[in-house]
């Protein structure tokens, strides 16, 4: 039994290395971070290469929890534009632990995470709202009618569970509720990844593609906008407007799949130039699939297409939109476009995981926030830190992913924590500490 | 209103197949019908499926004012199919003829202005005629004043309702100017037909009824079992459009989709 | 085969010379007998027929168009250099919108050098222009200044020279890489047809896409914001996100030019109809009459075209076949066909005298004749309005008398279907509709209309 002076100290101490933790805290903004699934199993047959930091698929399907908070985004997390016009935005984060989100670190991104689960797994979502209004979730393709009354403002929570039984690529975003439309627009959206219970033989690489647009005068005044008057000045493939967006790897003579999300609130045609793709899905069903060089996705449609890489390596494609929204509020070049790049095929190497907080051996009084800090590293790769998966051996999956995730709902007794890297060639590398929690 | 209009008009019969321009409705091509005569257009249709009627004549304006008009074929082999083919069976129907109202040009029409088309501009989105929430609302007669009475003249509800395990077909058909995407939240869709085509082996699942001006989609989907009432929500996911005239809140084109356990009597006229 | 018509490279006599031949030309153009090769598709660099060149030059030019609203638009466009191409020396070509048709048979290695002569109502621009093909694979440039989808011709003559091979059949776009919003709108596209090893009266290397040669049509589709090149004429500036397009436009012109023949002298700068002019089909006859129509939409927006008269079956998109990885047959036939911005879409098509016969021939039931009446017996002139292009029969190759005063563009009674654009604000030029993105097609009796 702690003494109060000893709790207090440790209270102390987690408080200052959440606040260290929260200024210093990398943005959330990539959308392929990888929140909890089922325990890593190694691969069955050969490993699935993703440019994603996605787990390794297992075929055994699993409850999943998901935790988002539904945030106006201050200073931190407004979109910066290419000619650096600064853009508030509605999102959502990951984490928020039931109440408020205030144990939150994450920052609410445009677009919202990307949600990764396997086919089968029981999907549970819980929702917290800190807007000023209520908001629901829509989880298209998940089977469930829309919610039109949602997380009531400021605080309020809701639950949505559902079963990921079909393969393929969703949209969820805000849903219908009063002012739902609205919420979309200012960025309420993301991508939802149901990985198929088997290793697909068509494609080694994957890319998910949010589209959306910006009209800057929604979003400095969302109450006071009428939407009749809509017209978006940016257009953002995963809320970036070119040149800031991200170049597409795919490795020479492999297939890519191709992930489109159209979060906007208009149809998208997405080309290529030099290369064709293969439409297989739209909305998360198979098509017979034909090939095309730009098709259109409608507002709030999805669309999978199979890119095949030629052999020339850091050889580059333009991907873009073929409506032309190819400026920045009217400056050349700017727009929804970026270009996939060749990349060599090499020899993968595993990567490295370290923890660096808290120290092996903590011990935290139960309901304590616990917030664990590591980094990933690869010899092929930047950074993998995003792909770090926490798991206890008493508790299972810790809710996050990636350099820090926070918890205080840790039972009682002596955890391993082990924290688990995954490179796009879903090589891993693991590490552990053990950490004790006191009554 | 305009007592001092004369226009003639015309019925195209949108999509029939090897149409002879007479019964056509182009008026610049064949006819069209003055003010105060009648002329009699023949058709024997060889195609089931859902098309389209309207009126040709200056027809920017005498569509856009809502000259228009859903009309499907059955096939010979089953008045519950919609196409000769088992497969397209259903137990319900419901035609869903979507519509734009730019009120400044309405107006302008009300006051004997011209209209500048290339400002084209509407501000509200239609269901056989009616905004959300008014698509949920029952038909009723034009000759009758309904519950209702500013919508004596849009006699068409939208509302679909059905038993756990029907199958419904949604005859859409679109009749703006826009592209529009309809879909629904929790419920498959399967399109079985595109533009009076039966799609056989390229029929696809789909959340989304993706429809410009000019086309048509026959979608069937099969209502789950539902224990409880439950409610689906059909709607135009271009945001900026679910509105009525930019007001807050929901609007535009949307209707309901609502399944019960059972209960739900046989279906006898389309849209009921 | 196109004529070679001399024109004149003065841009401002080529203004003179428009507006008077708009004016004469509005509103209605009438037509005279048409052969099938003076209204389809003109290959620009055949030298034979059937014979392609393979090392094109173009270059950069300016010019006016004519709207039928009696606007004229400022336009940039490529344009044939005379130089390189196999024509009559001493013949220039000049300013032409769209962009050349040029064609090629699969397999050809294809250059095409541009040279960036600038524009000459406005020698102070420095803008370099390139030209981008998508659908197109292993497109290399040689010299030409790095841009950031191509190689650019710099101003001031630089030059670009493309390389490919033509090894995928179907219809391609090609336009500028330089600036696209803004070069693409102001006229730097043009289309391109690449014909399959299987023959020129095929669509692909598969069989379901035959059709008659001398029923080749393409439906290119284009927007025209007229401040925008108001501004880009005056050098002034423009927010493209203000975009706002007044006129649209098939094969770069605007009905009723768009029924006017192939080089209509008329319309000087616009060199290309897109008039369909067909027979009925005939299963039981060995001259295989389906009608290719390759749609192409190098605009901002979408279109979505609607034939009158019978469904389109769609073969092709993008310059691939619609058939999937085991060649299973993905084409299917609609009334409404979207053709995408930046997209092709190849397409068959035919028409059959099903509902009437010549003459009523097909023994339809007799309460038919009750609904012709209406056209045979007096006084029907008070009771239908007189369309122009109406014979006055119901009946394919017939005609009656017209009443007094009616204009009748018809030649033998031949049927006119309308092609158009159903998001209907778009059929019209500016504010004035029955103009804009329509076109019609000419259904001749059997064997044509008799000389």
């Amino acid at each position: 039994m702690q003494t109060r002076a000893i709790k207090q100290i440790r209270l102390s101490l987690a408080l200052l290395i959440v606040t260290v933790l929260l200024v210093g805290a990398p943005v959330m903004a990539s959308p392929q971070t990888a929140p909890q699934t089922a325990p890593q199993t190694a691969p069955q047959t050969a490993p699935a290469s993703r440019i994603a930091a996605a787990p390794v698929v297992t075929p055994l399907a699993a409850d999943v929890t998901i935790n988002l908070c539904a945030e106006a985004s201050t200073s931190d997390g407004h979109l910066t534009m290419p000619d650096l016009t600064v853009i508030p935005i509605w999102g959502f984060s990951n984490g928020g632990l039931t109440g408020n989100c205030a144990d939150v670190s994450a920052i609410p991104s445009l677009p919202g995470p990307t949600l990764t689960v396997n086919q089968g797994d029981a999907v549970t979502v819980n929702l917290s709202n800190q807007l000023g209004e209520n908001v629901s979730i829509a989880f298209h393709g998940q089977g469930l009618p829309a919610d039109t009354v949602g997380a009531a403002a400021s605080g309020g929570t809701t639950t949505y569970t559902f079963t990921a039984s079909n393969p393929g690529t969703f949209l969820y975003e805000a849903g219908l509720t009063p002012n739902g439309a609205k919420q979309v627009a200012m960025g309420l959206h993301g991508a939802l990844i149901v990985l198929p219970a088997t290793s697909p033989a068509t494609y080694t690489s994957e890319k998910v593609l949010v589209l959306s647009e910006i009209d800057p005068v929604l979003n400095a005044d969302p109450a006071g906008f009428n939407m009749l008057d809509y017209a978006p000045k940016y257009w953002l493939i995963n809320g970036e407007a070119y040149p800031d967006t991200d170049v597409v790897l795919a490795p020479a003579g492999t297939t890519l799949l191709a992930r489109y999300v159209n979060a906007g609130l208009t149809e998208h045609s997405m080309g290529l130039l030099g290369l064709d793709q293969m439409v297989i899905a739209k909305d998360g069903h198979a098509r017979p699939a034909f090939r095309a060089v730009s098709e259109t996705l409608a507002a709030g449609q999805t669309m999978d297409t199979l890119i095949t890489m030629p052999a020339t390596v850091g050889a580059r494609y333009p991907l873009y939109d073929t409506n032309r929204h190819l400026d920045n509020n009217g400056a050349s070049l700017g727009g929804m476009m970026t270009f996939i790049e060749v990349t060599s095929v090499v020899a993968n190497t595993p990567p490295t995981a370290s923890i660096s907080a808290p120290a092996d051996l903590s011990s935290f009084v139960a309901g304590t926030l616990v917030t664990f800090t590591g980094t990933g590293s690869d010899t092929e790769e930047i950074d993998v830190t995003a792909s770090l998966a926490w798991t206890s051996d008493l508790d299972g999956p810790i809710s996050g992913s990636g350099g820090t995730v926070s918890t205080s709902t840790l039972s009682v007794g002596t955890h391993t924590i082990t924290a688990t890297a995954t490179d796009s060639g879903a090589l891993t590398g693991s590490t552990f500490i053990t950490v004790t929690i006191t009554p | 209103m305009r007592p001092d209009l004369t226009d003639g008009h015309t019925v195209h019969f949108h999509g029939f197949p090897n149409a002879v321009p007479a019964f056509d409705g182009v008026p610049e091509l064949s006819v069209g019908v003055p003010y105060g005569r009648s002329y009699t257009y023949y058709y024997r249709p060889h195609d089931p499926g859902t098309y389209k009627y309207h009126c040709h004549f200056e027809d920017i304006e005498h569509v856009s004012f809502g000259m228009t008009g859903i009309v499907f074929i059955r096939p010979a082999a089953d008045d519950k199919w919609a196409y000769n083919d088992s497969s397209t069976a259903f137990d319900r129907e419901f035609a869903l003829l979507l519509g734009e109202v730019w009120t400044q040009e309405r107006w302008e029409g009300a006051h004997i202005q011209e209209h500048d088309w290339s400002d084209y501009d509407p501000d509200y989105w239609t269901i056989n005629g009616r905004v959300y929430p008014d698509t949920l609302e029952p038909n009723s007669d034009p000759m009758t004043t309904p519950a209702i009475p500013r919508l004596q003249y849009q006699p068409i509800s939208s509302l679909i309702t059905c038993n756990s395990n029907d199958k419904v077909l949604l005859r859409f058909s679109n009749l703006g100017f826009q592209r529009q995407a309809m879909r629904v939240d929790g419920l498959t869709l399967r399109v079985i037909g595109k533009d009076a085509k039966f799609l056989g082996p390229l029929a696809y699942d789909t959340d989304t009824v993706d429809i410009s001006a000019g086309e048509t989609f026959d979608v069937l989907f099969t209502a789950p079992t539902v224990t409880t009432p439950t409610t689906y929500l059909l709607y135009n996911r271009k945001l900026a459009y679910l509105n009525n005239g930019g007001l807050p809140g929901l609007g535009g084109q949307m209707t309901e989709i609502r399944v019960s356990p059972s209960g739900v009597p046989a279906q006898g006229e389309p849209n009921t | 085969m196109r004529s070679l018509v001399s024109k004149s490279l003065r841009a401002t006599l080529l203004t003179l010379t428009l507006v008077l031949v708009v004016a004469a030309a509005s509103p209605i153009t009438s037509l005279s007998a048409q052969a099938p090769g003076e209204i389809s598709i003109v290959c620009e660099n055949e030298t034979a027929p059937g014979i392609y060149n393979n090392a094109v030059s173009l270059v950069t030019q300016d010019g006016y168009i004519g709207i039928p609203d009696g606007n004229t638009v400022y336009m940039w466009g490529y344009a044939l250099d005379v130089d390189i191409d196999l024509v009559a020396p001493g013949v220039q070509y000049g300013f032409q919108h769209p962009g050349p048709t040029l064609c090629f048979t699969e397999g050809q290695a294809v250059t095409i050098t541009l040279t960036n002569l600038g524009f000459s109502q406005l020698p102070s621009l420095t803008d370099a222009v390139s030209i981008i093909f998508p659908g197109q694979t292993g497109v290399t440039h040689d010299d030409g200044t790095p841009g950031l989808f191509t190689g650019e011709a710099d101003s001031g003559g630089g030059t670009v020279t493309y390389s490919f091979t033509a090894s995928l059949p179907g219809t391609f776009i090609y336009g500028s890489g330089t600036d696209p919003q803004k070069q693409v709108q102001m006229g730097l596209f043009g289309a391109i047809i690449v014909r399959p090893t299987l023959g020129p009266n095929f669509l692909y290397n598969w069989t379901s896409t035959q059709f008659n040669p001398a029923n080749d049509y393409m439906m290119l589709l284009s927007e025209i914001d007229p401040d925008l090149h108001w501004a880009v004429e005056q050098g002034l500036p423009y927010d493209i996100t203000l975009f706002h397009p007044r006129y649209w436009l098939i094969n770069g012109r605007s009905f009723p030019d768009t029924i006017a023949p192939n080089d209509a002298e008329w319309l000087p700068t616009q060199p290309y109809g897109a008039l369909l002019h067909i027979e009925p089909f005939d299963a039981a006859s060995s001259a295989f009459n389906y009608s290719a129509v390759r749609f192409l939409n190098v605009g901002m927006r979408n279109h979505p075209m609607h034939p009158h008269g019978d469904h389109i079956q769609v073969v092709g998109r993008d310059g691939r076949p619609l058939q999937g990885p085991l060649g299973e047959d993905l084409s299917y036939a609609e009334f409404g066909p979207v053709i995408g911005a930046g997209q092709t879409k190849d397409t068959l098509y035919n028409w059959e005298e099903i509902q009437l016969g010549p003459s009523g021939s097909l023994g339809l039931p007799t309460d038919i004749f009750e609904a012709l009446n209406q056209f045979l017996l007096r006084p029907r002139d008070q009771n239908i309005m007189w369309g122009e292009w109406f014979s006055g029969s119901p009946y394919l190759g017939q005609t009656t008398d017209r009443p007094t005063g009616v204009t009748a563009q018809g030649e033998c009674g031949e049927y006119y279907q309308i092609w158009h654009s159903h998001a209907l604000h778009e059929a019209a030029n500016y504010e004035s509709g029955f103009g804009g993105m329509i076109t019609l097609e000419r259904i001749d009796p059997p064997g044509g209309c008799p000389p």
